[in-house]
């Protein structure tokens, strides 16, 4: 079973993800930019900041500066999450905003981007008005495969889908969590379920 | 760390330790404070800090380092309670309106305390200024990113280079 800890993680909404130990010490920062201090902070508390935010808004650093134009690719946390698209201030149709999350979430995680097994923690949060949950386990199936290429990469403690569906068989699931085990040094796929208290 | 419920071995006297800026101010506070942050936990459980000698933080200046002990003074009392547990909903709603007057302060500051949080190790401040750069970022296009922080104005080559970046990373954007 997971350790209690991993939950505590889930649960605290406020601080969802702290830095891994070997990111931590003494931090000098990056030569200084002329009249911009954010760029001048070291890449780890940048990263930092960017846990606070959500996926797409992440991405959407990278024009801000040569300096941002990578910076989004090497987080260690990333929050993907339908909700970011809805209601853009512009007249989308449902189906219109899925589409842009569908394709949002396809172009992101290809390993050329992010590669959800280089990372600590994934969230993927789809409501119920997205029904493809077989689209939201083939990203996961292929982070999976991935990640059998790519030994020693670190490893994923928690990944978490929720209010949504991963198998559209399984509507009464509503997290599911698959937890690597780095003493194995491989993913097992352990899938821990989470029914809803509806069923 | 131990921390003791009321009165320690020192006859309930607290002890104190004196930590002293990289321009050489000189502040005395609570131990228990101090130890929120984790680089300065080591020194003062080895016995460091007290009497006259101190500890240098030649990284963090004293307009920054008043400003992080007055987060540590507030947070230690929660903290050696082992967090929430006993607190009171009134402590957490009081803990909760400092933190966010506390970060209701100039951006110069917030990134001064950033860099001072991140070398001090003090998780819960690291976490709350972070939360704040994010907050100012969220929602904003990367024109009114770069306006309200502060970036120089994009030359030509540069709002080229943005606009083409745009084009490329079109699936994040519209």
């Amino acid at each position: 079973m997971f350790s209690g800890d991993l939950q505590r993680k889930w649960s605290e909404q406020d601080a969802p993800w702290s830095l891994r130990p070997k990111e931590r010490g003494p931090v000098q920062a990056a030569t200084s930019w002329a009249g911009d201090r954010l760029s001048a902070l070291p890449d780890c508390i940048i990263h930092h900041i960017m846990s606070f935010m959500k996926a797409r808004q992440v991405v959407q650093t990278c024009v801000l500066s040569t300096r941002w134009t990578n910076l989004w690719r090497s987080v260690l946390c990333l929050d993907v999450d339908e909700e970011e698209f809805r209601n853009q201030g512009r007249d989308y149709t449902m189906d219109e905003e899925l589409e842009k999350f569908e394709d949002f979430t396809d172009h992101l995680l290809i390993p050329n981007n992010i590669s959800i097994f280089s990372l600590d923690m994934f969230r993927l949060h789809v409501t119920d008005r997205y029904r493809s949950g077989k689209q939201s386990a083939k990203w996961i199936r292929h982070g999976i495969r991935n990640s059998a290429r790519a030994p020693g990469c670190p490893y994923l403690e928690c990944l978490e889908l929720k209010g949504g569906v991963l198998i559209d068989e399984m509507p009464f699931l509503v997290k599911a969590q698959l937890i690597y085990r780095p003493l194995d040094n491989e993913w097992n796929g352990d899938i821990f379920l989470t029914r809803s208290q509806a069923y | 760390m131990a921390a003791p419920e009321s009165g320690d071995g020192n006859n309930g006297a607290a002890r104190m330790v004196t930590l002293i800026s990289s321009d050489n101010t000189r502040f005395e506070v609570e131990a228990a404070a101090a130890s929120l942050s984790q680089t300065l936990q080591l020194t003062i459980l080895d016995g460091g800090g007290g009497g006259g000698d101190g500890i240098p933080l030649p990284n963090v200046d004293s307009a920054t380092l008043s400003k992080v002990l007055e987060y540590c003074i507030k947070h230690a009392p929660a903290a050696a309670n082992g967090g929430a547990p006993n607190a009171t909903a009134v402590d957490r709603a009081e803990l909760e309106r400092f933190d966010n007057e506390f970060v209701n302060i100039d951006q110069s500051v917030l990134y001064s305390l950033i860099m001072a949080a991140h070398n001090l190790e003090i998780e819960g401040l690291q976490s709350l200024v972070a939360k704040k750069v994010a907050d100012m970022i969220k929602g904003k296009s990367p024109m009114e990113i770069r306006r309200t922080l502060g970036f120089p104005d994009p030359t030509p080559e540069e709002q080229a280079e943005m606009n083409a970046h745009m084009l490329e990373y079109g699936w994040a954007y519209e």
